[in-house]
């Protein structure tokens, strides 16, 4: 035993003498090596290096025109070709775009009929069982502090003409805020005693901030601004299916101004009535 | 006793001899992955000091008249390909670096030595000539100190290409001295309203060559570039709702990505380019989702009856940084790819928004707004600590990083109305990069375009 032991020894100095050889003669990273190695070395290094380096610069330079050349033959093919193709393509899918949304328009309005005409069925029973009961207002409060709990989805009315009626008052919000103002209840209590006076009219809300805060937020704050507008208007009894909303965050400014004056006019939330389709 | 001493002796000359062959190989390996023989190391920047490089005027070819001054133009760009990469010193005295190359022209040869003692440690030597009305450009660079080439290319393009060529260049001159690529190829795009309408438009990343990629005549905001440089996704308002599109750079085609009712608004892309962050509004209100690119396989992140927007995945696809209102105003929220971990970011002010990550993912920029205007914020996530890099000069909004993690460009209305502008990511050199009639919005730094 005690032999073996004395050969691992001795192989072992061996190997790690060797090692210890080639740590301290290996090369050092290179970002360390300070430029003391001797200059004759480096010279004569430098020469082999400098003519594979001139060659392979030249092949390089070659390469690099070639490639260019190619480059730019295959662009230009490729730029005429794909304006072809995207010309018609883009008539082909403006078509087929027109034709869908033609018929999703159709589907909607559809489905909106439908829905409009389920809902003034079951209001109408809705109404008259209340009144049996004799407590309608009470109902009807408690209905509107449950519609402003929960959320609603957005409508988008895409591809619509609209246009704006007087008797359609804008209302208004406080910095950063979506909440609806006391003023602002008054206001859409007068908006939804037009759009009951007027079963027929569907309407776009469209919400707006001021100027200050981000693209992003503001988007987003928009949107808020309208789906309260929207949920309020549901709890005065006006059916989801005739309003649709938007928001243009900061985007369309009615007062282009910088300070707190038009600030206040530009955080809006805006009536349109739907005249197409 | 004895047995176990016996064992563990006839055990370790073992171990040694393993050992020992371990560290003989590792001796040999190391040395060759350390070694990028690709990387000009002798002259090497220590700390942060830069390297001190001249670029006199590019020299023409014989009988052309530099009609549109392209052999001074040609050293411009590379100077300031080098200043903005913030690696370099270029020699700024143009007098001096003029007299010393006619004096090289003259003699037929580089006088390595008349350089040196300007204290430039390389020199780049640029040649122009003309063949059949395409640009041939060739570049040289020089270590000064060795007297010698150590690289040289030569790229040829019509003229619509000149700058292109030179920023070329410009990144192989930054390999070649920090192994890292450069960024003068990179591109940026941003929203103007040069036209009527606020549209998407892309430049450059030094903010020439500006194009308008869409003409939808209607509002389109938030540009993002994709992971591979070659789309750009972006919330257009077209067909009558805020709907998320995506545009081809090369050719300009647009695909519909996210058009659920109510808002659609891009935010970004995952690192590996599959999946958009996105918020959408059709839940009645704003919520984080991400979805695939065609907008199918949706997954909600968010869950809160307030207003969650500005999503920001993080560079290793990891996290996602995000803005809610849930604390009762704009703040910056950082959770797991999937909405798990959640946890708020900034407490300081009342509005901070547009979260966006340094490519090494160790900082967040922000918007912040600071006593009646906004500033932009980098916040430290490794040393917890935040940092002012705008003040005092209007609004600035929309941070995005350079790829190299060096520059952050950004927009101010500091000068009026909205611009473009560009500062090192410590808020040093701050300066205007786009002057553009209409202004210009929510910039974004695109990657390294391969």
């Amino acid at each position: 035993m005690q032999k073996y032991n004395k050969i691992f020894l001795v192989i072992f100095l061996f190997v790690f003498s060797t090692t210890f050889l080639f740590i301290s003669c290996a090369p050092k990273k290179p970002i360390s090596v300070k430029p003391q190695v001797d200059e004759t070395t480096i010279k004569a290094e430098e020469k082999g290096k400098q003519k594979a380096e001139e060659e392979a610069r030249l092949k390089a330079e070659e390469e690099a025109r070639l490639k260019a050349e190619e480059e730019a033959r295959l662009k230009a093919e490729e730029e005429a070709r794909l304006k072809a193709e995207e010309e018609a393509k883009r008539r082909t899918e403006e078509e087929a775009k027109r034709k869908a949304y033609e018929e999703a328009r159709l589907r909607a309005k559809e489905e909106a009929k439908r829905r409009a005409e389920e809902e003034a069925r079951r209001m109408v029973e809705e109404e008259a069982r209340l009144k049996a009961k004799g407590e309608k207002k009470k109902i009807e409060e408690e209905k509107l502090s449950a519609i402003m709990e929960t959320e609603t989805q957005p409508l988008a009315a895409r591809e619509t003409e609209v246009r704006t009626v007087p008797a359609l008052e804008d209302i208004y919000f406080d910095f950063n805020k979506y909440d609806i103002r006391t003023d602002g209840r008054e206001i859409l209590q007068r908006n939804a005693e037009w759009l009951q006076k007027n079963p027929g009219a569907k309407i776009q809300i469209e919400g707006h901030c001021d100027e200050r805060g981000t693209t992003e937020y503001n988007l987003a704050l928009g949107e808020r601004r309208a789906m309260s507008v929207k949920k309020y208007l549901i709890s005065l009894g006006i059916s989801a299916e005739r309003l649709y909303t938007i928001s243009y965050g900061e985007e369309l400014p009615i007062d282009p101004g910088h300070n707190e004056e038009t600030w206040i006019k530009n955080r809006r939330g805006h009536f349109l009535i739907i005249i197409k389709p | 006793m004895k047995d176990r001493k016996t064992e563990y002796r006839s055990q370790k000359p073992i171990f040694y001899l393993v050992f020992s062959i371990l560290c003989f190989l590792s001796s040999i390996l190391c040395p060759s992955f350390a070694d990028t023989p690709d990387i000009y190391l002798s002259i090497t920047r220590t700390g942060g000091s830069k390297i001190k490089i001249a670029i006199p005027d590019f020299s023409l070819q014989e009988g052309i008249t530099d009609r549109e001054n392209l052999s001074s133009k040609g050293a411009e760009i590379l100077r300031e390909d080098l200043e903005i990469s913030g690696l370099f010193k270029t020699i700024d005295n143009k007098d001096i670096l003029n007299e010393v190359d006619s004096k090289d022209k003259k003699s037929g040869k580089i006088n390595f030595k008349e350089w040196a003692s300007m204290g430039t440690e390389a020199i780049v030597k640029g040649h122009i000539n003309v063949e059949e009305g395409k640009f041939n450009i060739e570049c040289r660079l020089y270590d000064v100190k060795r007297g010698e080439q150590i690289t040289g290319y030569k790229y040829s393009g019509d003229r619509t290409i000149f700058r292109q060529m030179i920023h070329k260049f410009s990144d192989e001159i930054t390999y070649r001295f920090t192994g890292e690529k450069g960024i003068a190829m990179t591109m940026l795009a941003f929203v103007s309203k040069a036209t009527e309408n606020k549209e998407i438009y892309i430049s450059d990343y030094d903010g020439h060559n500006i194009r308008k990629l869409t003409d939808h005549k209607s509002i389109s905001l938030s540009p993002k570039w994709s992971p591979d440089g070659k789309s750009i996704v972006y919330t257009t308002f077209k067909y009558g709702n805020p709907d998320i599109y995506s545009i081809n750079i090369t050719n300009g085609k647009k695909t519909p990505v996210s058009t659920f009712s109510g808002m659609n608004m891009a935010g970004s892309w995952s690192p590996d380019g599959k999946r958009l962050a996105v918020s959408l509004g059709k839940d009645g209100n704003a919520e984080i989702y991400t979805m695939d690119m065609d907008g199918k396989n949706l997954s909600r992140l968010t869950n809160y009856r307030g207003i969650d927007t500005s999503p920001a995945w993080s560079p290793n696809g990891m996290e996602i940084a995000f803005t809610s209102d849930k604390s009762g105003n704009p703040q910056i929220y950082v959770m797991g790819s999937d909405g798990a971990n959640l946890r708020r970011l900034t407490y300081q002010g009342s509005y901070n928004d547009q979260p966006s990550w340094s490519p090494d993912g160790n900082k967040i920029a922000y918007s912040s707004l600071n006593s009646g205007q906004f500033d932009i914020f980098v916040i430290d996530l490794v040393g917890n600590s935040f940092q002012q890099l705008t003040s005092g000069k209007g609004d600035n909004q929309n941070p995005s990083w350079s790829p190299d993690g060096r520059n952050i460009v950004f927009s101010s209305n500091r000068d009026g109305r909205y611009q473009i502008y560009i500062m090192k990511s410590d808020g040093a050199e701050q300066r205007k990069l786009i002057y553009i009639e209409g202004g210009g919005y929510s910039p974004s730094w695109s990657p390294r375009i391969e």
